[in-house]
């Protein structure tokens, strides 16, 4: 019976019910027409698209919005039902010492976070507990905290646990559970009862006159609609999850001692304790080593990639022949199919030990540094800019080549005064765009440009190690011992909101620039 | 039958024009790839007068005018046989330079091409690259002269900085012809230059081709036969890639020899 009430099974029913429909009211459309398909408004295909589409549409949106708000209700009711005196959250009594109000407060409320994320995880372990099969709910109800070993259990079978189990946290847990475990047969089984009800209601409007046409026109444009919505939805999502820790971060923080810093080193201050002198932070979390780092590397990168995509893109548009274009091309795209972390691999056992050979080991003590993550990024960025400029050099008419060549310029007097001019915006643009994906590029940067180094300050020689935003993040997400009560944390956030919006800043501009360009020519 | 006919028109051009052809054509054949567009056609081409040439479209006239001035090259799958004398020497001789000899015949386009650059730029553009002025002065004077002769100085004096775009159709149009002058060309070849402009620009546009026909020697391609009559001194008439008919314009309209040059021209063949 449960296993009918999942997202899955119920997608299912849907399309095989849209399927039947479809059949049947393609029948009954031409049962109605009494034999004489001319006298329907629309084609019986038509009238069973119909079908199909009320049917399965609003079943299959309401699902997926449901397991997406589902997740949400489940995370605002952990934060409603715990008790505001729960034991687990209050500060003990000698750890108060001569702590503030204030003090206190923010320590509880690190606690109440950490509480709610044990919950959480305890949940999902007796969930999996009871999905592999050794145990029931009604098993789980009668668990105590103290009384087996529950957490060996769990773990036993594989589960995460990550503190230890109160009681306290198995009650809430169970709460938990029982509500996602209500929210999971209430979806599935409204949308059954929709598909049941779009199914029913749908073959019974069909007539001789049902404008079968027009309906299934609708139908279309909605999910269309929907399903644009979602991609845009995403973005929403993300700008949601990252603002309010960035913004915590920055009133705990600074927002320009985080702008302004000269140094990046964290140290695992807990949020809303600042445990330095003068009730500093002892993390020094400065953005600029890490932009410094970024915007460095991503310079090498475009010196790299900007002349070399450049010029192979008016050498493949303007002087290859057919042939060498046919297989130039498709080999420059494989190329930018390459995955970056090969690229990566690359960059540390081919080009870094190269380098520090070429330039001596005083220079460049690691074989990680500027110019090794900068020189490979360059050579993934080359396909990129080489069909992004092909693009906009095969976008200038072909007039303009004819009246240059008609006016007695060679092909390269051609390509410089009046192609390269022409296509100049639209190249701006590709650079831009290339750009931004340097900022954004990690997994080069993580291989080759020092991610376990201990660099903190702004580091001028290209050929040492760097620090950037990217790394910082893998850094602090990945490495140990860093609690999500942790500042530290915190920053990484701001660190993904900052890079947000350079990149979504540059890729506007970017699209602003190559807008302008086609206008040239419309 | 076909035969005589083309023998014959050959003697008479012989006597009529000889001392002053300026490109002779003999026996020009033209393939793109297995496509053979044009076939066996000789033609001579008087310097100092207009020649029209016109005929339904896809008969290769656009392919004869870029032979003469070998544009063709720039075309990978096109191929071009036979002879073809500017001035009584072979341009399609080893030593000549295709770019050089674009200098010296010019070109103007059917869509004006105007480069997204200034008025300036745009006529300037031809000497620049083939080093013409001694110094600025003398460049100014080249620009000034060249919008003269195509009849635009009037208008734009007063904004030779601003883009050659923002200007009108026919004022582009009338900018690729002056930029085309601006390189002294002895033949200006033109491929349609009219199609894309409205009544009063055609207008403008033909009467300086009829000035040009003073300097220079002028090819026009045109599809309007009426154009075709009120601008040119001779008119050839090609047809599915043959050379069908070639002689005075007066001639060709009012008393076609051959039965397809009449079709065509009371309307038959389109
Ligand atoms: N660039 C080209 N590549 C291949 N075939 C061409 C090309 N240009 C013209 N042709 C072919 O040559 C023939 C003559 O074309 P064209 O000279 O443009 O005719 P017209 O100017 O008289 O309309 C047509 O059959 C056309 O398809
Ligand atoms: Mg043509």
């Amino acid at each position: 019976m449960s296993a009918i009430l999942s997202g899955p099974a119920v997608l299912l029913v849907a399309l095989v019910l849209a399927a039947v429909g479809f059949f049947l009211g393609r029948s009954r459309a031409i049962a109605s027409s009494g034999g004489d398909q001319r006298r329907l408004h629309s084609l019986p295909k038509q009238h069973g698209w119909h079908v199909a589409l009320a049917t399965f549409v609003p079943a299959v949106i309401f699902i997926m919005l449901w397991t997406f708000f589902a997740g949400l209700a489940s995370n605002v009711y952990v934060e409603t039902i715990i008790p505001g005196d729960q034991p687990e959250v209050r500060l003990p009594l000698d750890q108060r010492g001569d702590l503030t109000e204030r003090e206190i407060e923010i320590r509880e409320a690190g606690r109440r976070d950490l509480f709610i994320a044990n919950v959480k995880t305890l949940a999902v372990a007796i969930r999996g507990y009871i999905d592999n099969g050794n145990a029931t709910f009604e098993d789980v109800e009668t668990w105590r905290a103290d009384l087996a070993p529950l957490q060996e259990r769990l773990r036993a079978d594989g589960q995460v646990v990550g503190a230890t189990v109160t009681q306290g946290m198995l009650t809430l847990a169970r709460d938990l559970i029982r509500f996602d475990r209500t929210m999971g047969w209430l979806g599935p089984t409204i949308a059954l009862a929709m598909i049941a009800i779009g199914f029913l209601a749908s073959l019974a409007v069909i007539s001789r006159d049902f404008r079968a046409r027009i309906s299934v026109e609708r139908w279309v444009r909605g999910f269309l609609v929907f399903a644009s919505t979602m991609a845009i939805l995403t973005t929403v999502a993300i700008l949601y999850a990252l603002t309010a820790p960035s913004l915590r971060f920055f009133s705990e923080y600074g927002f320009f001692n985080f702008l302004f810093g000269l140094e990046w080193a964290p140290a695992g201050d807990v949020v809303g304790v600042p445990e330095g002198p003068d009730g500093q932070y002892e993390s020094a979390l400065g953005f600029l080593p890490l932009i410094w780092g970024t915007l460095y590397i991503s310079l090498v990168a475009l010196l790299v990639s900007v002349p070399l995509g450049l010029f192979a893109a008016i050498y493949l548009s303007e002087f290859a022949t057919k042939r060498v274009r046919s297989l130039v091309k498709p080999a420059l795209e494989i190329l930018a199919g390459v995955p970056t972390i090969v690229y990566g691999i690359f960059a540390l056992v081919t080009i870094g030990p190269f380098l520090q050979a070429v330039v001596g080991s005083t220079i460049m003590p690691n074989t990680v540094s500027v110019m090794t993550a900068g020189v490979v990024m360059g050579m993934m960025l080359v396909p990129f800019v080489s069909s992004l400029s092909d693009d906009v050099i095969n976008a200038v008419p072909q007039a303009m080549r004819d009246g240059s060549l008609g006016l007695g310029a060679t092909p390269s007097e051609t390509v410089t005064k009046v192609i390269l001019p022409a296509a100049l915006p639209g190249i701006v643009g590709a650079i831009v765009l290339a750009a931004s994906r340097a900022i954004g590029e990690t997994m080069i940067v993580v291989l080759a440009a020092g991610a376990l180094s201990n660099v903190t300050g702004l580091e001028p020689n290209p050929f040492g190690a760097v620090v950037t935003v990217t790394t910082r993040i893998v850094a602090v997400l990945t490495g140990e011992g860093s609690g999500f009560d942790s500042i530290d944390v915190l920053a990484i956030f701001a660190l993904a909101f900052t890079l947000f919006f350079i990149t979504l800043g540059l890729n506007l501009l970017a699209q602003r620039i190559v807008a302008k360009y086609r206008e040239q020519y419309e | 039958m076909e035969d005589s006919n083309m023998n014959d028109m050959r003697l008479t051009e012989r006597r009529v024009g000889q001392a002053e052809a300026k490109i002779s054509a003999r026996d020009c054949q033209v393939w793109y790839g297995d496509n053979h567009a044009i076939k066996d056609v000789n033609v001579d081409i008087d310097d100092k007068a207009v020649t029209a040439f016109i005929g339904p479209s896809g008969c290769g006239k656009s392919t004869f005018l870029r032979c003469l001035n070998r544009m063709n090259d720039t075309i990978d799958i096109a191929r071009v046989e036979g002879e073809i004398t500017l001035d009584g020497e072979d341009i399609y001789d080893r030593r000549v330079d295709p770019v050089q000899l674009r200098a010296k015949v010019g070109m103007v386009f059917q869509k004006p091409n105007p480069f997204p650059k200034s008025i300036y730029d745009n006529v300037a553009y031809g000497p620049r690259i083939h080093g013409l002025a001694k110094d600025k002065a003398e460049l100014d004077a080249i620009v000034e002269n060249s919008l003269k002769k195509a009849a635009l100085w009037k208008e734009v004096k007063d904004r030779l900085t601003a883009p050659g775009t923002g200007l009108s159709g026919g004022q582009q149009q009338r900018l690729c012809i002056a930029r085309a002058i601006a390189t002294s060309p002895e033949v200006l070849l033109m491929d349609e230059p009219c199609s894309a402009l409205d009544p009063i620009a055609t207008a403008q546009v033909e009467e300086l081709i009829d000035e040009l026909r003073a300097g220079f020697s002028v090819v026009i391609v045109t599809h309007s036969m009426q154009q075709a009559a009120r601008v040119s001194q001779k008119t050839a008439f090609f047809h599915l890639g043959e050379l069908v008919e070639f002689g005075d314009t007066g001639q060709i309209f009012t008393n076609p020899k051959d039965p397809r040059t009449e079709s065509y021209i009371t309307g038959r063949i389109g």
